[in-house]
């Protein structure tokens, strides 16, 4: 029951890490997809997109060769810190942003392009930098939509196997993850304790996706309000 | 405004659980980590906590077949400080790559191979009587753990040949070919003798005598907690408590530590 509850802790710490990354980057991502023309927005992403089209086990090799000895944060890590960082909790939260990523920037483009772009317009007319309008315009309408996303891309990150368990191993107490510890109860037949942590995935996954809904449903009501305002 | 409250709330929250994790797991520097075979996770796991009672010193260990976790440290430079591995695929790999301690000679324990059979399992008495069965049969991927090896090597002596995939399931360690004749999904599985005995829903239905199954304890050199590693592995080995532990659950710990060197404490 106490190593119950430290899994599930170093699971939230790994997947809440794993949310800090995917935050802002995912909203700079889909801020550039929904509100910007450029070069390389088709290849953007396909790119950012991938992980949800790759075998997560993939996504974790390739993570591998460059946190490992071999790859170039790997090296510089290990000569700064004298270890690398496979096999450790921080390669276990890329490796959950890394395959939440894609959850993480649809959903905040789904929120980004509910926004009346008129608005912006409106903003930046008055004398707004970008940052002020995205600040102050765009986030405070899509943010029922953003959090939506964190959340969506959060039980994402709790939930990653196959990527963790190649990049950080399975090491209890310092990369075993819930699901990681479920596969590792149920390879030594150890059921009861299995079922208890896929009880409590099952709970987190219901209440995280309950709240992304509820807070979806809202939004769209929100954001045809403002419309309608706008007109 | 509630709209910037809450994320601003949800910013808080993300900060506090990075500066939270970033102090809280540095106490890991200091506690040496052993990976090692899966057939020795219960009675390492309860070593340990003998271990930690005594001295108030912890480990931290990663369990599964030796041949993966062997190939993790070696090819792709996991942290281990040391193993206890089974059989003598692992150990090349270990030696090979330099990482063998010269300190401390390592130990060497044994166990047995044998054919196991759910409850209701009747006796065998070859492993072509096995074949004949038709049933399904358990053992760990030869491609990841020794057991596996030590179990195709033992069918190839006997000359009879498998239909893997069909009657041969293959799990990723011997303790998960084990779990499977528990649990029904095999009827029986090649696992060792120490495996049967840590189990009350499984019997021993034949004793492959020709196989010996033999474990590799070493520190890794260089490792950062390299000398707390083999402090443990010595202890495990040296102390009749812990020595108990292994005997009772059916490793033969008569074996003696190769090459010279004094047993330390």
């Amino acid at each position: 029951m106490n190593s119950d509850i430290s899994i599930v802790a170093l699971s939230l710490q790994i997947a809440l890490v794993a949310t800090a990354v995917t935050l802002p980057l995912g909203m700079f991502v889909a801020w550039l997809l929904v509100r910007k023309q450029f070069r390389g927005k088709f290849a953007l992403d396909v790119i950012v997109s991938l992980p949800l089209a790759l075998p997560p086990v993939v996504i974790g090799y390739a993570l591998l060769w460059v946190v490992g000895t071999n790859g170039w944060i790997g090296q510089l890590s290990e000569s700064w810190f004298g270890s690398t960082l496979a096999f450790t909790w921080i390669a276990a939260a890329l490796a959950a942003a890394i395959v939440s990523l894609p959850l993480v920037v649809r959903s905040f483009a789904a929120a980004l392009a509910g926004v009346d772009p008129r608005l912006e317009i409106a903003a930046r007319g008055l004398g707004a930098g970008s940052v002020r309008t995205f600040v102050t315009i765009t986030l405070p309408l899509a943010y029922r939509g953003v959090i939506a996303g964190v959340l969506l891309g959060f039980v994402r990150a709790l939930s990653e196997f196959g990527a963790t368990i190649v990049v950080a191993g399975n090491i209890p107490g310092r990369t075993q993850t819930v699901p990681s510890a479920i596969f590792t109860r149920i390879s030594s037949g150890d059921t009861d304790a299995a079922w208890r942590l896929a009880l409590v995935s099952v709970v987190l996954g219901v209440v995280a996706l309950g709240v992304h809904n509820w807070l979806l449903k809202r939004s769209a009501n929100g954001v045809a309000n403002t419309n309608g305002r706008a007109k | 405004m509630t709209t910037r409250r809450t994320v601003g709330f949800v910013l808080t929250l993300i900060c506090v659980a990075i500066l939270a994790s970033c102090g809280g797991k540095s106490p890991n520097e200091s506690v040496p980590l052993i990976f090692a075979a899966a057939s020795l996770s219960d009675v390492l796991t309860e070593s340990a906590e003998i271990y930690e009672s005594d001295t108030g010193k912890r480990v931290d260990f990663s369990f599964g077949g030796s041949i993966a976790l062997a190939n993790q440290i070696v090819k792709l430079g996991a942290p281990a400080d040391g193993v206890l591995f089974a059989g003598g695929e692992p150990r090349r790999l270990i030696r090979e790559a330099g990482l063998e301690s010269a300190a401390d000679a390592p130990w060497l324990i044994s166990t047995s191979l044998v054919v196991i059979g759910g409850a209701d399992a009747l006796p065998i008495n070859s492993l072509n009587d096995l074949v004949i069965s038709g049933e399904r049969v358990a053992v760990a991927n030869p491609e990841l753990a020794p057991a596996g090896r030590y179990a195709m090597q033992a069918l190839a002596n006997a000359g009879v040949s498998v239909d893997i995939g069909l009657q041969l399931i293959f799990t990723s360690d011997v303790r998960a070919a084990l779990a499977a004749v528990e649990s029904g999904n095999a009827k029986y599985g090649i696992v060792y003798g120490t495996d049967a005995y840590s189990s009350a829903r499984v019997v021993t239905v034949m004793e492959i005598d020709s196989f010996a199954g033999d474990y590799f304890f070493t520190g890794i050199a260089g490792a950062q907690n390299g000398r707390a590693a083999q402090t443990f592995i010595n202890y495990v080995v040296d102390e009749p408590e812990t020595r108990e532990v292994l005997e009772s659950a059916g490793f033969d710990i008569s074996v003696k530590r190769i090459g010279p060197g004094k047993p330390g404490g």
